[in-house]
């Protein structure tokens, strides 16, 4: 089926989710039926806000 | 009281366990309080501010736990403090953690085909992983708060671009294809479909319709500001053009704060050519800006409960009456118990968007009520822990989530309130929510009702009935259990109402004619 806009597509499908974040997030989508990987994530260079910035403009 | 502080270097846990483990700290031996937070700038900040002394000179990094406890030794406060690591452990075998995934692209090659990112991490953060997730193809459920409003901007600017939707920041709510997504309620699936500006409005609205007989096809959350002029309603858009296409969508459901004039406009063009119809509810507005009307495909409503009626109705279904036995002869009854110099109503609300519906049932009954999240910036409280006359407080604002528990996780502050509360001989009624769904606690209606039981007995021991009212909001489908959670309140003494309108119109009857 085509679709238009991503957004279309997203209503159209199941969900399959990436989660950042909250654990609870996670678990909750799993116990509805829904796929989700959940990133293991921690504030990105130690929560720096100079070198965060240095590494988005390098990457 | 004695303050002691902590720091745990590089250890990083997220919010809502960070919630929970607080309050179990608060629950050990001669700890008054306890609040856990990674320590952001902002969170430092904020913990400062509410007197936790000593937390600014920890040196604390975003990647640090600090952990600051008030306690009533210094043994108590540090006892706790080298038990730390036995409280930091997650329940296992419940997770979805793949423990080498740390990044958005690492998961996209675990999950190819994903076509959502949910993201809860700090403010701070936020922006930058949402627009990972955006280049990389993926639609953004943006839990998290503190966002500014220039970055709300450009990031639903860039997922325009790219066909794709930002839903948030400050999102709590979404149903997408019948999952729910962040606190969100079990509802069955429908032809009803929900743009929500509003948390506990877009629960409010998808509990109702599944109970009185309809159903949901989506409820997407758009963040409390896409309707202001900064935004100009850049997701709403997208949303209806969605929905106005979705096969499974018969009528869309609009629930927001009134919309900025230039985003009103643009807003009511696109109704205009909306091929369903489009039910609007723009809540806090003055009574008489946005009458009841049904205009074109538009039908107008002024409170949660008229709109998901006419929804039900433009969807082709028919509202079921849940019954309701409270008769006149029930409200005399309950009036003629409050005395005269009871005159005012408390609301105590762990929904920001049903403290603001509450806030305009008394407004148009003409008893405006002071707030700390006020529909009229002049009845803003003074200081939040103070009520005045009639007050009902949003307990989910800021300065009460500061490092301690959402009150739709954990009701120990609300439970403070409203033994607060009933102490004031001037009060007649407590208004409180009880909400349900994924992700809230497990047992609110337990956590609240000895608290309810207690504040009617203090009033009772000054020779006063306090008429306690609660609104639940949630569906038999909820892991909570609708009607047990209903009845636990009942069994405390509450007047238990499952619509949050029917309860604040009720506590404004009991109150009538008071002044």
């Amino acid at each position: 089926m085509e679709f238009e806009t991503e957004i279309d597509k997203l209503l159209a499908s199941p969900v399959a989710a990436i989660n950042l974040g909250v654990e609870d997030f996670a678990d909750n989508l799993e116990t509805q039926g829904a796929r989700v990987v959940h990133v293991n994530w921690t504030p990105p260079a130690g929560g720096d806000p100079e070198i965060i910035a240095i590494l988005d403009k390098i990457l | 009281m004695i303050t002691e502080s902590a720091l745990l270097e590089n250890r990083y846990f997220d919010s809502v366990f960070l919630m929970r483990v607080s309050k179990r700290l608060s629950e050990q031996p001669g700890i008054n309080y306890a609040a856990m937070v990674m320590g952001t700038p902002k969170n430092v900040q904020i913990l400062a501010d509410a007197g936790y002394e000593g937390i600014d000179s920890l040196g604390a990094s975003s990647n640090d736990l600090v952990v600051s406890l008030k306690a009533e030794s210094i043994d108590a406060a540090r006892e706790v403090i080298g038990s730390l690591e036995q409280f930091l452990v997650r329940d296992t075998g419940k997770t979805a953690t793949v423990a080498n995934v740390r990044t958005i692209d690492q998961a996209l090659t675990q999950q190819s085909d994903s076509n959502l990112a949910v993201i809860s991490v700090p403010g701070e953060f936020a922006t930058r992983e949402a627009r990972q997730a955006l280049q990389n193809g993926l639609s953004v459920f943006l839990f998290s708060d503190h966002v500014s409003i220039e970055d709300e901007l450009a990031l639903k600017l860039s997922a325009a671009e790219k066909g794709l939707l930002v839903m948030g920041p400050d999102c709590g709510t979404s149903i997408v294809g019948g999952v729910g997504l962040g606190f969100a309620n079990a509802v069955r699936r429908g032809s009803i479909g929900v743009i929500g500006a509003s948390g506990t409005g877009t629960q409010e609205v998808t509990a109702l319709a599944h109970r009185w007989g309809s159903g949901i096809s989506h409820a997407i959350g758009v963040g409390g500001r896409d309707l202001s002029d900064d935004i100009g309603a850049i997701s709403t858009l997208q949303v209806m053009d969605a929905l106005d296409k979705d096969p499974n969508t018969a009528v869309i459901l609009l629930v927001s704060k009134p919309p900025g004039a230039k985003t009103l406009a643009l807003v009511n063009q696109r109704i205009a050519v909306c091929s369903k119809p489009v039910v609007t509810c723009y809540l806090g507005s003055e009574k008489g800006l946005f009458p009841n009307t049904d205009t074109g495909n538009v039908t107008t409503t002024h409170n949660l409960d008229d709109a998901t009626t006419a929804a039900i109705r433009l969807a082709g279904g028919m509202r079921v009456d849940e019954g309701n036995d409270i008769t006149p002869d029930v409200i005399q009854r309950e009036q003629s118990k409050i005395k005269a110099s009871q005159k005012y109503v408390r609301g105590v609300f762990a929904g920001g968007t049903l403290c603001y519906q509450a806030q305009q049932v008394l407004r148009d009954a003409g008893l405006p009520a002071h707030s700390n999240e006020p529909l009229d910036k002049d009845k803003l409280l003074a200081d939040s822990m103070v009520s005045v006359e009639h007050t009902l407080i949003d307990m989910g604002a800021d300065e009460f989530t500061a490092g301690k528990p959402h009150p739709m996780v954990d009701s120990t502050q609300r439970v403070e309130r409203i033994l607060s509360e009933a102490l004031d001989p001037e009060v007649a009624v407590i208004l409180l929510d009880c909400i349900l769904g994924y992700v809230a606690s497990d047992d609110p209606a337990g956590e609240i009702a000895p608290a309810i039981a207690q504040a009617k007995r203090t009033a009772k021991q000054r020779g006063d009935e306090l008429s306690v009212v609660v609104s639940v909001c949630g569906t038999e489908l909820d892991h909570q259990g609708l009607d047990s959670q209903a009845a636990l309140l009942e069994e405390a003494g509450a007047t238990v109402f499952k619509s949050a309108l029917q309860a604040a119109q009720y506590a404004v009857q009991l109150v009538a004619n008071k002044d």
